[in-house]
């Protein structure tokens, strides 16, 4: 197994806790899920601005 | 098999930060460079549990427990991150015939004529508006014909008499979007598998480069966009900026910049006309909205332009004025979840190696003198 550097190693300071579902992995630094939409679209509209309704 | 887990593409955006993309499910993440080989290392096939929490734990300052507890996350989140996304709203499957009665209008783009059936009111406030400044009244050299309609609760965007796409009416932004995004084939003659994504951004342009702007709804990018304009510059894209892989370039849409009632008067100082423009009441944004054109000729504009830079905005009059460089992570939490990026591995390859090149910032302002100003330095470092 490779040994990591020291200025890889996280400390506690750094491990600052966050809430969330993976708060392991959050504790660690940057995590974030990023979901791009499914399909082209333009500005959704805003609350109750459906045309339709 | 947790290789089956494996993220697809694994890039450095920076020195801190990392971009994966997971195929299956087209999601990214992103993360720092101790998670990227913990999650390496979880996918080492050799590796176990065990092994895992005993290599972890001495070499990265947790105990055994804790090291337990990220192999436990790194479990749960590579199976969910890894679950397909099934949108059953949006399909390009009907047996229906357009309707034959319709409101029809038809556009020029630089000489190519595009006729738009809509059949109603309601459905032509949905996209007359934005590009009502290219109504043309002959009609005899139509090239592309459009019909939008609705039956029962869905809406329906044909081409030329063949179905490209059906959405719920309460997704019709989601038709918006393919209708832009097929307009945009129309009048560039480009392919409709060869976008890589269509950001919901606004881009403005010196005429050699272009600036992509992004930002909440109400962060004043519109707003942004037409005081640029009324400065000299290009507005290349209101709202919808498609990137197209052969040239790595964003591509012109020539809508109507958008601009909300509480904008009007901030304005009016920047753009005399703004008065005799049309105030749609009934739109799908609750206020009243005017669409203003651009003020330079498509016809004499390039179709597409490099962009190197991204500029989060937020007009916000608390704060004091800046324009500041920013972290990758920033713009693209914004970014990636407003816009739609190819599912192919070969568009996020080249969405991800085109982030790479691109500098972030972020601009707080109230003052548009400032953001004017600013917007003329990024461009003159370009």
């Amino acid at each position: 197994m490779k040994k990591i550097n020291s200025q890889n190693q996280i400390t506690r300071k750094e491990a600052i806790k966050k809430m969330s579902k993976y708060a392991a992995l959050t504790a660690i630094g940057t995590f974030i899920i990023l979901n791009p939409k499914q399909a082209q679209a333009s500005s959704p509209p805003d609350p109750g601005g459906n045309p339709f309704d | 098999m947790k290789t089956n887990l494996a993220p697809k593409l694994i890039h450095d955006i920076n020195d801190d930060t990392v971009l994966l993309w997971f195929n299956k499910s087209n999601r990214y993440l992103v993360t720092s460079k101790i998670n990227r080989e913990l999650i390496e290392l979880y996918m080492n096939p050799d590796e176990s549990r065990d092994s895992f929490v005993v290599y972890t734990s001495n070499n990265y300052q947790i105990n055994s427990e804790e090291a337990a507890q990220l192999f436990d996350d790194l479990t749960v989140f590579l199976n969910e991150v890894n679950v397909e996304n099934n949108n059953q709203n949006i399909t390009s499957k009907t047996s229906l015939k357009a309707p034959a009665s319709y409101i029809e209008e038809s556009y020029n783009f630089n000489g190519k004529i595009i006729s738009v059936r809509y059949e109603s009111d309601v459905i032509k406030s949905l996209i007359h508006p934005q590009i009502e400044h290219h109504s043309e009244k002959n009609k005899s050299q139509q090239q592309v014909l459009f019909d939008v309609f609705k039956a029962n609760d869905d809406l329906h965007l044909f081409k030329n008499g063949s179905p490209v796409g059906s959405f719920k009416t309460q997704l019709f932004h989601f038709l918006q979007g393919k209708f832009a995004l097929e307009l945009t084939n129309a009048i560039h003659d480009t392919q409709i598998d060869d976008w890589i994504a269509t950001f919901h951004a606004s881009t403005i342009s010196n005429g050699k480069e272009a600036i992509m702007i992004i930002g909440d709804s109400g962060n004043g990018k519109s707003t942004l966009s037409v005081l640029l304009m009324a400065h000299g510059f290009d507005v290349l894209c209101d709202d919808f900026t498609p990137l197209y892989e052969h040239n790595l370039e964003l591509f012109r849409y020539p809508a109507a910049t958008s601009i909300k009632k509480g904008a009007f008067e901030a304005l009016k100082p920047y753009l005399n006309d703004i008065d005799a423009l049309k105030t749609h009441t009934n739109g799908p944004k609750k206020v009243n909205i005017k669409y203003v054109p651009p003020s330079l000729s498509y016809e004499s504009q390039a179709a597409s332009f490099p962009c190197t830079k991204i500029v989060y905005v937020k007009y916000d009059s608390s704060k004091k004025d800046s324009l500041k460089q920013v972290s990758p992570e920033k713009v693209l939490e914004t970014l990636i979840p407003d816009s739609w990026i190819s599912p192919k591995e070969t568009h996020a390859l080249q969405f991800i190696n085109w982030f790479k090149n691109v500098d972030c910032y972020k601009l707080n302002y109230s003052n548009n003198d400032f953001a004017i100003s600013k917007f003329k330095d990024l461009f003159e470092e370009l």
